[in-house]
């Protein structure tokens, strides 16, 4: 992780969706420590508001959530025209076998398995950006 | 073309009644000709036979004359007449008179006439001067002696004449003709008469005159006539065919006496022939020829004289042919219908019989039928012990004998439906015990699962959070720790690490047991997850300054199908324990394809397994001995949930293990490949 340089991610705005408080808040601070304006929200409904305001480069989205699930986020985000592109990674519990298979048949742009550590989440994250073309252009490595 | 179905009895039936018939027709036809035949023979036979009883008649009444005659020519008054007149008015036998012969002999001729009144005259004739000597006639019932005077002289009758010629005791028999008297008129009333006469002779052999006896055959003929019968026609004619007796019409008879002809062969020309001079015929029956003549006549010649047998009487009886063959049909008409009603009789008989034959095999033919519909309680009369009998005899048997087999087979289907009954209803009752058990089963399975998810999740997100954020404090985030919290910090990172291994652990091995374990079959590259699995666990050697080798074997495809998890969860859980248990020299980790299967192998130059240990390493919670737990920690699911992974996958784990000198666990896994990338 030293490797990764703390500007990595300045100026980007980047949506983050969980129920979890403490897990939303170690995503916020590790992509905040990055350079990243991080925006979240606790269920889909609301992130999908969100995404339409704040157009980010990207979103973080938890599969299981109360309210309009992750799953139920995707397909509407899908169906927004608006924001339709904009990529979706998903957040899976270590549990739920099967989960990842299905979440990029859906329609994710890939997944990031909890827990989030300060290490293997960036990591994760740095493999997933250089994978999406759109962000690999922004990332200076 | 429809067919018509007779039944048997119809068919025998017609059968017999054709038979009959035709037995009938052929042989009534046969015998109403032969009947006929022999009918028309009889009726013809018939007039033979009345010829025959006239002729006889005819000939008794002409013998009876004849010997009356020659009584007469011996009759002693004859030959004292004789004497006396030849010896010239005495008898000089006896010296009786003539006058007085004469006179007695009138006497016996008198009561002859009186005892014969057929007779018509007796004549006693002399030949000298053909004079009478004796006469005595028969005149309607009176008896008229001729007196000296009436006698006559000078005889010219043919019986007188003939007479003369013949020898002494011959009798000539005279031609019927009418009775004339002595001037030769023809006798009122007419009569028919035949005269018989003998010579009588003298002592010196010449003839000294005739006795002759006039017989009147009307009573004859009125006897003849009185025989015939009226469907028949009698005839009697003298030589020359001349009707001298008729029964149908008198006027035709003696035609001769009075200049005319009436002749039988004018009648019936088949008796033409009879007439000519050269025939001998005797007797010419009636033709059988019905067609070519219009009457059946039976001619028969009767020599009355054997003496000139050129003389004689024709007897004959006819009778039209139409009477005959009338007679004849109305008795084959009553033949035939005698016959016509025995054959009905015959016939309606017959088929009675046929019936009584037919109607067991009839009823027999029924009740197969009922039997083939099912209906087996069939009982025939046995009426008798023929073979009918004897078939509805065996008819019963069988039919008795199915429904014996219908009966059994109702009972056992009944047993078998009974037995299916229960047999269902204690399978229904299970299979529902069964459907319930299920449903409790996968009722508990889900709740179980449910529960395992929420217990996932809900002991997983405190760590989570715990992990997140003690690896920002330590991460060098811009956070400053004090040497002490730093220490502290880390502690609490590393028993949250192995808390969160153990929940970990246990709900795989939770899942793995209620079958709630779904492994994919996802594309995976073996160095890739070679490397993945050295950089999660390389660390462990580093900080225990062991070697770490890592080898891939070139044999391996470059993708094999897997599910990553579980093949990192087992080589994870292998290499830890290696890491653990090994204090000096070196951890390997192998991928080697071993033909079908692949495997995966982690060796250690650790403390090794004790022999006795190796059989319970791979239950859940068993370490080496208690010892060892409190020493290298963990929670003893590891090495039980390798097992169960890589059974799940198809494959098995082995060991081999020496104590003081390390370990090798061996995770064979079919091996399945695919041509599809992996992706990156």
């Amino acid at each position: 992780m030293s490797n990764i340089p703390v500007d990595l991610l300045q100026g980007w705005d980047i949506v983050v969706i969980d129920d979890e408080p403490d897990s939303l808040e170690v995503a916020r601070y590790i992509l905040d420590f990055y350079g990243a304006n991080v925006y979240t929200a606790t269920n889909g409904m609301e992130g999908v508001s969100l995404v339409e305001n704040v157009k980010p480069r990207f979103v973080i989205s938890d599969l299981s959530m109360p309210g309009m699930d992750g799953w139920e986020f995707l397909s509407e985000l899908k169906a927004t025209l608006s924001i339709s592109d904009t990529p979706v990674i998903a957040l899976t519990a270590h549990a739920m076998r099967g989960d990842r298979e299905r979440a990029i048949a859906a329609g994710f742009h890939n997944y990031l398995t909890k827990p989030l550590t300060a290490t293997t989440f960036m990591d994760q994250l740095m493999i997933l950006l250089l994978d999406i073309p759109q962000m690999s252009e922004y990332l200076t490595l | 073309m429809r067919k018509i179905n007779f039944s048997f009895m119809t068919k025998v039936t017609a059968m017999i009644v054709v038979l009959i018939l035709l037995t009938a027709t052929t042989v009534g036809m046969t015998s109403i000709t032969t009947t006929r035949g022999l009918l028309l023979e009889n009726s013809l036979r018939e007039l033979g036979a009345d010829v025959e009883i006239t002729s006889v008649r005819l000939i008794a009444g002409i013998d009876a004359l004849r010997s009356d005659t020659i009584f007469i020519s011996n009759l002693p008054e004859v030959s004292g007449v004789r004497r006396a007149i030849e010896a010239g008015g005495v008898d000089p036998v006896d010296l009786t008179t003539d006058a007085l012969w004469r006179t007695q002999l009138i006497g016996v001729f008198s009561e002859l006439l009186v005892s014969k009144p057929h007779y018509v005259s007796l004549q006693y004739i002399s030949t000298d001067e053909a004079l009478e000597l004796v006469r005595v006639d028969n005149s309607n019932g009176a008896i008229a002696v001729l007196g000296r005077r009436e006698l006559n002289i000078g005889v010219t009758n043919d019986y007188f004449l003939t007479a003369q010629a013949l020898a002494p005791g011959a009798v000539y028999l005279s031609n019927i003709t009418l009775q004339r008297d002595s001037s030769g008129a023809l006798v009122e009333p007419q009569t028919a008469v035949m005269f018989a006469s003998t010579p009588i002779y003298s002592d010196d052999g010449s003839v000294f005159g005739v006795v002759a006896i006039g017989l009147d055959f009307g009573a004859t003929f009125d006897e003849l006539l009185a025989l015939h019968q009226d469907s028949e026609t009698l005839y009697v004619t003298n030589q020359a065919g001349d009707f001298l007796l008729h029964s149908a019409e008198l006027s035709l008879t003696f035609g001769f006496e009075t200049g005319q002809q009436h002749r039988i062969q004018d009648a019936f020309t088949a008796l033409v022939p009879l007439f000519e001079p050269s025939n001998t015929v005797l007797e010419l029956p009636a033709s059988p020829d019905t067609a070519s003549n219009p009457s059946a006549v039976h001619f028969r010649r009767v020599l009355f004289d054997p003496l000139t047998p050129d003389r004689y009487l024709g007897v004959a009886v006819s009778t039209p042919y139409d009477e005959i063959v009338g007679e004849v049909n109305s008795l084959l008409n009553q033949g035939v219908l005698v016959t016509a009603i025995l054959v009905t009789a015959g016939i309606v008989l017959a088929v009675i019989i046929m019936r009584s034959l037919i109607r067991p095999l009839y009823q027999i033919t029924l009740a197969t039928q009922q039997i083939s519909k099912g209906q087996f309680d069939i009982h025939l009369p046995v009426q008798s012990q023929d073979e009918f009998g004897q078939l509805a005899a065996g008819f019963n048997q069988m039919s008795d004998a199915l429904q014996g087999r219908e009966m059994e087979l109702i009972e056992a289907n009944q047993l078998l439906e009974r037995r299916v009954a229960e047999r269902t209803e204690e399978l229904q009752k299970s299979r529902d015990e069964a459907i319930t058990a299920r449903r409790i089963a996968q009722e508990n399975s889900r709740l179980k699962s449910e529960f395992l998810s929420t217990m996932s999740h809900e002991l997983r997100t405190p760590l989570n959070a715990i992990e997140g954020f003690t690896s920002i404090m330590l991460g060098g985030m811009g956070i400053e720790l004090s040497p002490k919290a730093e220490d502290m910090v880390k502690r609490v990172s590393a028993n949250s690490k192995r808390l969160l291994n153990l929940i970990n652990d246990f709900l795989d091995l939770s899942r793995i047991e209620s079958g709630r374990l779904e492994l994919v079959k996802a594309p995976l590259s073996p160095l890739s997850l070679a490397q993945r699995w050295q950089n999660q666990v390389s660390v462990l050697g580093e900080e225990k300054g062991l070697d770490f080798v890592v080898n891939v074997d070139s044999g391996l495809p470059t993708t094999v199908l897997g599910d990553e998890d579980a093949l990192s969860k087992i080589a994870i859980n292998l290499l830890g324990n290696a890491f653990k248990f090994t204090h000096q020299g070196r951890v390997a980790l192998d991928l080697r394809r071993d033909d079908g299967d692949w495997t995966i192998a982690v060796s250690d130059t650790g403390i090794g397994i004790p022999t006795h240990a190796r059989e319970y390493i791979f239950e859940e919670f068993r370490q080496v001995d208690g010892s060892s737990k409190r020493l290298y920690g963990g929670t003893g699911l590891g090495l039980a949930l390798v097992q169960k992974l890589a059974r799940a996958m198809g494959g098995s784990v082995t060991l081999e293990s020496e104590v003081g000198k390390g370990s090798t666990f061996f995770v064979t896994l079919p091996l399945e490949t695919t041509e599809e990338g992996v992706p990156a």
